[in-house]
């Protein structure tokens, strides 16, 4: 049977230090030269540092999401995926490989080479369990540090999915770029309306909400119920419906984005209304304008 | 799943030695408290207790400033007006027997690490040219000697570093890294910033985490403090009760001196009486303040520096605008350490956080030469003094501005920015390279606010300190790796107790030859004359490693009587101390400027000349 495991066995296989017992990181190597008050008398030696194996290749994974097994041109299915038929036509099919059925646990599965219980993943489903505490035990190190700490450099881009709710802390406030953020202070649970601190100049609003990851709530209840949805958020600007976006049903909403799509006149007091149910809290809302 | 088990038994050697010794982190080692059943009714939840500060730890702030003399801010006495300092240390402590390395790169890896610059492999620098293949020597802080940022972190601290970093290898500090001798490698949850040694204001050579940046032409220290508050701010927003370390270090005032001229206009005609009337006026203030015993003498000027009276009026014009910029310099520097402060204080956090300012990471700097520097390349083209004056004359407005990309004031004031001291920064036998005040502000810890503690110090004694006052062990591992013993001495025992005798009380120093030992209030020391570093060939003196001179600093405060003569034998131990140092801190073998210069460690096949290598120092900032 081909499972998930055999990409991390292959991948360190084909690029690193193979199998050898090692304990990473590697403790530093001792002095080899040679020490005297002079210069001249010693000789010098240099910390080597694991490198790659020679000639090993650069290592690129994808993996998609939530695609069936008949979807893709290249296994078959209606949908033309012609950069997946290069891959496959100078490369191998393989037929028999298995995913995990959700997505968290896959990659959990998938970038340590365990099964998902002994990560203990999904996230937004976590339970106070070890099989599903979703804290990636440090005992199950994954690729990229295997691979960073024998010379590659490592990457990753677009979802992840392996944190824990409570760790994946807010990045607000983002000013950049020439956008301007406003950021509106607290409200309380559920329902409830935020004014802007400084009036808002037209364009599209786009709402950011993001639970409050305080350690010390999290202590009493470390696993409110988060599961939400589904449900719309709604932007009210002066008292009128200004817009609404979908909320799908999912868990944490940490740094989730809403498009509201709304046009705001200038200067407005928007607030927000959210009523939808859930049980966390939320810190800041965050009203940028596009 | 025959794979699968293969894999298993492969990798499980390192799987376990990994969770085995992983002993900061707390979330692994508790056992599992909770009852786990075949169903959820059968079963009982447990979550382990995430990793926390002390209860009530406060947030901690350590400022290093770059190239400051002992006796430049008006808070120890200098003329330059440094209002936020002052704040802080009539409601904090003033450390007035505070030392530092002598030169930056050694003095950072030890404030980081809490251990000497040898131990940490950072006698030189982590520059290609100024590093050796010598466990001393390297410039690679091994990762048995933890930074202060690895072991917060671990207790449960976010951690920031902005400004300068300078204790990454030039060889790793490219996009390519690797990225584990970088900030965020050593323990840094972010960093914004540089990684070398200097850099421009307004083109500097910047890194954000783990990939250089874009600067956006504000002052360097504009955005460092921008990004520093802003740091803070995502933090407590996310989680208000965890505390922080932030690390601040901005570029000045190491050259290029450049500042608005808001800031240098302030000073206009206020330094045209020259260097010999600063010192003796900062010397009766710093009399004044109770900050140098009422019985310390003024050193004369240094060798081969002129009595102001007898410079020509072109030399006192052009000297004088330096002055004005450096002053400027520092003054901006105040105000933004200052706009941080404020920032903390606005947030209702200031009275829980931990304030380290040390004033200068070493003395006062001599690249400047005897005739200020403005955009000439530390080893360009070698001019005599006069054609440099007029050269320097005909750019006076130049001074201080974007242009001036090597701004520099000129050796006369660096001696007067370090009184009350003899020499400069480099000079690891003078107290003019090594001593720096040193501001410690806590708010909720101190009660003798004002205070003025005279207690011998060093720089590797602020992360035991550190620790000391947020209440943080030192960890016996990191990461698995064992760690080296602090070799600091904690100051926690001082902040109550102004006469506590001091507890620091034998400390090594040694730059590229340059050497001194303190013990017991006596110290010995060795010169090493470098026609490089002062940028005046005619001073060039050879080296004579007998040339030793012994201090009593208890009854000689500013080195002036040499009693190497008198008293040979408490030379002679006080020399065969140094060696045992040397010897037990891996500073061996003793690597000099000559030696540097002459290409003579860290020979590759790619080896540039000395003059050629250190113009690479800087190009970070072209290549913007």
């Amino acid at each position: 049977m081909q499972r998930l495991s055999f990409f991390l066995s292959g991948i360190v296989a084909l690029g690193a230090a193979g199998y050898s017992a090692d304990t990473l990181p590697r403790p530093d190597p001792a002095f080899q030269g040679k020490i005297d008050p002079s210069r001249d008398k010693s000789s010098p030696d240099w910390p080597q540092r694991t490198s790659a194996r020679n000639g090993a290749p650069s290592v690129v994974l994808i993996l998609l999401d939530d695609m069936g097994f008949g979807a893709t041109a290249t296994f078959g299915g209606p949908v033309p995926t012609p950069a997946l038929d290069q891959f496959a036509k100078s490369g191998l099919r393989y037929n028999r490989f298995h995913v995990n059925s959700l997505c968290s646990p896959t990659r959990a599965a998938l970038l340590s080479g365990r099964n998902d219980h002994e990560i203990g993943t999904v996230v937004e489903g976590s339970s106070g369990y070890p099989g599903y505490n979703s804290i990636w035990p440090k005992s199950a190190v994954f690729i990229a540090e295997v691979l960073k700490q024998n010379g590659y450099s490592t990457a990753a881009f677009g979802k992840w999915h392996n944190t824990p709710v409570w760790e994946t802390n807010p990045a607000g406030p983002f000013v950049k770029d020439g956008r301007v953020t406003y950021e509106v202070n607290a409200f309380g649970n559920r329902a409830g309306t935020i004014i802007a601190s400084e009036p808002l100049a037209g364009g599209k609003a786009r709402i950011v909400l993001d639970f409050d990851p305080d350690q010390a709530s999290l202590q009493k209840d470390p696993l409110p119920n988060r599961s939400v949805g589904p449900g719309v958020a709604r932007l009210t600007v002066n008292g009128k419906p200004a817009g609404e976006a979908a909320i799908a049903n999912f868990g944490g909403f940490y740094g989730e984005t809403l498009d509201i799509g709304s046009d705001l006149g200038s200067p407005v007091s928007p607030a927000y209304d959210s009523p939808f149910a859930f049980t966390g809290h939320i810190e800041t809302v965050t009203l940028e304008l596009r | 799943m025959r794979n699968k088990s293969v894999l298993k038994a492969l990798t499980s050697t390192l799987l376990i030695a990994t969770s085995a010794i992983l002993s900061l982190h707390a979330q692994q080692t508790q056992p599992y408290q909770g009852v786990v059943g075949r169903t959820l009714a059968q079963s009982k939840e447990w979550w382990p207790e995430p990793v926390k500060a002390p209860a009530g730890a406060p947030n901690v702030v350590w400022v290093l400033l770059d190239d400051v003399g002992f006796g430049a801010a008006a808070t120890f006495g200098g003329l330059i007006q440094t209002p936020t300092f002052d704040t802080l240390a009539n409601n904090g402590l003033r450390y007035t027997n505070f030392h530092t390395t002598a030169i930056c790169a050694p003095t950072r890896a030890a404030l980081l690490t809490g251990r000497n610059s040898a131990s940490v492999h950072m006698s030189g620098f982590a520059h290609t040219i100024l590093s050796a293949g010598f466990p001393g020597w390297d410039g690679r802080i091994p990762s048995s000697a933890g930074t202060i940022a690895e072991i917060l972190r671990e207790n449960g601290y976010n951690t920031f570093a902005v400004g300068k970093y300078g204790v990454t290898p030039d060889e790793d500090a490219t996009d390519a890294g690797p990225f584990d001798r970088w900030p965020t490698g050593k323990g840094f949850d972010h960093f914004f910033g540089f990684l070398g040694s200097q850099t421009d204001q307004y083109k500097p050579d910047l890194v954000e985490d783990q990939a250089h940046a874009r600067p956006d032409g504000r002052h360097f220290s504009d955005q460092i403090t921008d990004k520093a508050i802003s740091y803070v701010d995502r933090q407590k927003k996310a989680a208000p009760n965890r505390p922080f370390f932030l690390y601040y270090a901005p570029a000045a005032t190491h050259a290029p001196h450049q500042v608005d001229q808001y800031w240098s206009d302030q000073y206009k005609g206020k330094f045209d009486k020259g260097w010999d009337a600063y010192r003796e006026e900062v010397f009766e203030r710093q009399k004044k303040l109770g900050l140098i015993p009422a019985d310390a003498i003024l050193p004369d000027r240094n060798p081969d520096i002129k009595a102001w009276d007898q410079l020509s009026t072109g030399e006192k014009r052009l000297y004088a605008r330096f002055m004005e910029v450096y002053a400027g310099y520092l003054t901006y520097t105040d105000f933004e350490v200052g706009r941080l402060i404020n920032h903390l204080k606005e947030i209702n956090q200031l009275d829980n956080t931990l304030v380290f300012i040390m004033i200068g990471d070493n003395g006062a700097s001599k690249e400047g030469t005897l005739n200020g520097d403005i955009d000439r390349p530390l080893l360009g083209k070698n001019l005599s003094e006069e054609e440099n004056i007029t050269y320097n004359l005909n750019k006076i407005g130049e001074i201080g501005t974007s242009a001036a990309t090597e701004g520099n004031y000129p050796l006369g004031w660096a001696q007067a920015a370090n009184t009350p001291f003899k020499f400069w920064k480099t000079d690891a036998n003078s107290e003019g390279g090594t001593h720096n005040p040193l501001i410690v502000f806590y708010p909720k810890g101190i009660k003798d606010k004002g205070g003025i503690r005279t207690q011998y110090s060093h720089v590797i004694d602020i992360l035991p300190t550190t620790l000391d006052l947020v209440g943080v062990k030192v960890p016996e591992q990191i990461k698995g790796i064992k760690q080296a013993a602090i070799e600091g001495t904690s100051l926690a025992y001082s902040i109550d107790d102004a006469k506590a005798p001091s507890r620091h009380t034998l400390q090594y120093y040694y730059i590229f030859g340059s050497r001194s030992i303190y013990h017991d209030g006596w110290k010995a020391e060795l010169a090493y004359p470098n026609s490089m570093i002062t940028g005046n060939a005619q001073s060039n003196r050879p080296f004579d490693e007998n040339a030793w001179e012994l201090y009593n600093l208890n009854e000689d405060y500013t080195e002036r009587i040499d009693l190497a003569k008198k008293y040979p034998e408490k030379l002679a131990e006080l020399k065969a101390l140094f060696e045992d140092q040397a010897q037990s801190h891996n500073l061996y073998p003793y690597i000099t400027w000559d030696d540097v210069m002459n290409g003579r460690i860290h020979r590759t096949k790619d080896s540039k000349s000395f003059v050629d290598a250190i113009k690479d120092l800087g190009k970070g900032d072209s290549s913007q």
